[in-house]
């Protein structure tokens, strides 16, 4: 158990998934010009914390990666399942992070919640695709879509584009919610395609 | 030494996405008709994709550094020296920024195909010392960090560097970056050479300190030569930008600066109609001679010359826009506008309604008058000026000398707080 948590450099984990909304209430209210293609304006605002809650996915990708996943399918614990639950888990010490700031003041926790849950989410829906290395590649792709593609006219986010909106609706939270608990199964369940074959 | 295959090099990879990018933003925005005719405007205006083409520079040339990043020990055993190894990684990281570039000014140059000069070469050389610079910078990072963080960190630096430094209130510095050259020109307008000299200067400095960072630590350096080329580098970055700053120092919030008069080919005489290279067609002078003849036949004493340029008439000339793509309808319009420009109309502190209001129907009557006779020309002034229309009908309904002398007398109520204007009768 020890070696599972130090080859997937668990510390580190956590430590960015600690700093990464502290960094983010540092640039609390603060938006990136980002290219966009549908709303009739060539450039759409989206909240910085929005690519700062890609830190965690990036990060958990190239951890999980550098664990030599190939290893992983002669093990005989349930990896995935771990390597799941490895990923809710950082995910919880960065909501906690965000609700303690908000608590001090940080009023945009809930939309890095979002969209961490989120970018979190669809990283996990995409690994029995993607495997390790490239799932993290599907949050980017998410993000960049929805900011390029994901606006009507006059800059209103697409439904499908939640993760950029800088307004919270009402929905965004459950639906997120009900996101990750699919990405969750799926990444439990199937792991990576490699996991299991060789 | 095996060569990877041209499609697993990541900089081919992102080619297809950035080309798409490029159609659809130009399909979306930027169709080129504003400044089409005007090779230095064209060129100027494909700086936009410049956050196109530099994202799968940087980005790839970081992907391509990792990639050497992670293989330190085969490098320990390589002979060739550093430069050769760097630039084997990074040519098609410049091929892919230099193609989508490239595409992006051939398809936002269309409708100048065929028109006289072309793209100036020093915009060309700072669009490609500024890809090179994104390369370098994009390979440095991917050289000093790990993957996950260098790569998302090009795009992001490379994107901001070129984003943020666009609106930046210090102007000097928009030009370090070079997006800014894209607020350039109008057709009597050209840029000034510090503009693109700036970002040339700072970019491949700029390139040079990247690679050499990049650079230090190859295999078993000495110590000395390490710190070295660090300080190199730092010297280098930091004259490249007090050099560039230096040369951008009196450039304003725009590239531009008044075109040379000495370009204006003037020819006829009343008017005497002086066009530039680029707007010179037998039909323009046509229409002009044919709308100025029609404004001297109602009698009203004309300026002799007409010129291109975005400046208010003066006395002696009529200063007025023509563009590329400009109709017959255009043309006429845009002359008859030519005799009230809205920078000229008076700021009084009583009568500001009723001069507008002369204004537009001054410029609609001129408009009438102008269009007589002249095919495809409506005689329907634009924007705000067509409120004046139904007045400007009725003053034809006058005796010819009473329109003249409501015209002129109206025009100088336009310039001058103490002449009341006068309503139509």
């Amino acid at each position: 158990m020890l070696l599972w948590a130090r080859t997937r450099r668990f510390g580190y984990l956590l430590l960015l998934a600690v700093s990464a909304p502290v960094l983010g209430s540092i640039v609390a209210g603060t938006s990136v010009m980002l290219p966009s293609l549908t709303s009739g304006s060539p450039f759409g605002s989206v909240p910085a914390s929005v690519l700062l809650a890609m830190v965690l996915p990036l990060s958990l990708g190239t951890s999980l990666h550098g664990a030599t996943p190939l290893l992983g399918s002669t093990a005989s614990r349930p990896i995935s399942q771990l390597d799941t639950a490895a990923c809710l888990l950082c995910l919880a010490v960065s909501v906690s992070t965000c609700a303690l700031l908000g608590i001090v003041g940080w009023n945009e926790w809930q939309i890095y919640v979002r969209s961490s849950v989120t970018l979190l989410a669809v990283s996990l829906l995409g690994l029995p695709l993607a495997g390790y290395r490239y799932q993290s590649i599907v949050p980017v792709l998410y993000v960049f879509f929805a900011a390029v593609f994901g606006r009507g006219p006059g800059g209103k986010p697409a439904v499908w584009g939640w993760v950029i909106d800088p307004q919270l609706q009402p929905w965004h939270l459950p639906a997120a919610a009900v996101l990750l608990g699919a990405g969750a199964t799926v990444a439990a369940l199937l792991g990576p395609r490699y996991l299991g074959k060789k | 030494m095996t060569l990877r295959p041209l499609w697993r090099r990541p900089a081919f990879l992102l080619l297809v996405p950035a080309l798409v990018l490029v159609l659809l933003y130009s399909r979306a925005y930027l169709d080129g008709r504003d400044f089409a005719g005007y090779w230095l405007a064209v060129t100027a205006n494909s700086a936009i994709f410049l956050f196109i083409s530099a994202a799968p520079a940087a980005v790839s040339a970081a992907l391509e550094a990792s990639r050497l990043r992670s293989a330190g020990s085969i490098i320990a055993t390589s002979s060739r020296p550093a430069f050769v190894v760097i630039l084997q990684q990074i040519w098609p990281s410049l091929a892919t920024a230099f193609g989508v570039q490239l595409f992006a000014l051939l398809l936002l140059s269309r409708n100048t195909w065929g028109a006289p000069g072309e793209s100036p070469i020093i915009l060309l050389v700072a669009f490609a010392a500024i890809l090179i610079f994104h390369t370098a910078l994009g390979y440095c990072l991917g050289r000093l960090l790990p993957p996950v963080l260098s790569v998302p960190l090009a795009l992001f630096v490379s994107y901001v560097w070129l984003g943020f430094t666009w609106s930046t209130p210090f102007f000097p510095l928009r030009y370090l970056a070079g997006l800014a050259l894209v607020s350039c020109c109008r057709i009597d307008e050209t840029m000034p050479l510090e503009a693109p000299a700036a970002a040339v200067i700072f970019s491949l400095l700029g390139a040079v300190a990247f690679t050499l960072i990049a650079a230090r630590r190859w295999r078993g350096q000495r110590a000395l030569t390490s710190i070295v080329l660090a300080g190199l580098a730092t010297t280098l970055l930091g004259v490249g930008s007090v050099a560039g700053l230096n040369v951008a120092r009196d450039l304003g919030p725009q590239p531009t600066k008044p075109r040379e008069a000495a370009q204006l080919s003037c020819e006829g005489t009343s008017p005497q109609v002086c066009l530039y290279p680029e707007q010179d067609r037998t039909e323009v002078r046509t229409v002009l001679k044919r709308a100025y003849s029609n404004l001297a036949r109602t009698g009203l004493p004309l300026a002799g010359s007409i010129t291109a340029s975005s400046e208010a008439s003066t006395a002696a000339t009529y200063n007025m826009a023509i563009g590329n793509d400009t109709t017959t309808d255009d043309l006429v319009y845009s002359f008859a506008s030519s005799f009230v420009h809205p920078s000229v109309i008076a700021d009084c502190p009583t009568g500001g309604k009723q001069r507008q209001a002369s204004a537009n129907v001054i410029v609609s009557w001129l408009t009438l008058e102008a269009a007589r006779g002249i095919d495809k020309a409506s005689g329907i002034p634009r924007g705000f000026f067509q409120e004046g229309r139904a007045a400007a009908i009725s003053l034809t309904r006058l005796d010819p000398s009473e329109q003249v002398a409501w015209i002129e007398h109206n025009r100088r109520a336009i310039l001058d707080c103490s002449t009341i204007p006068r309503p139509v009768p």
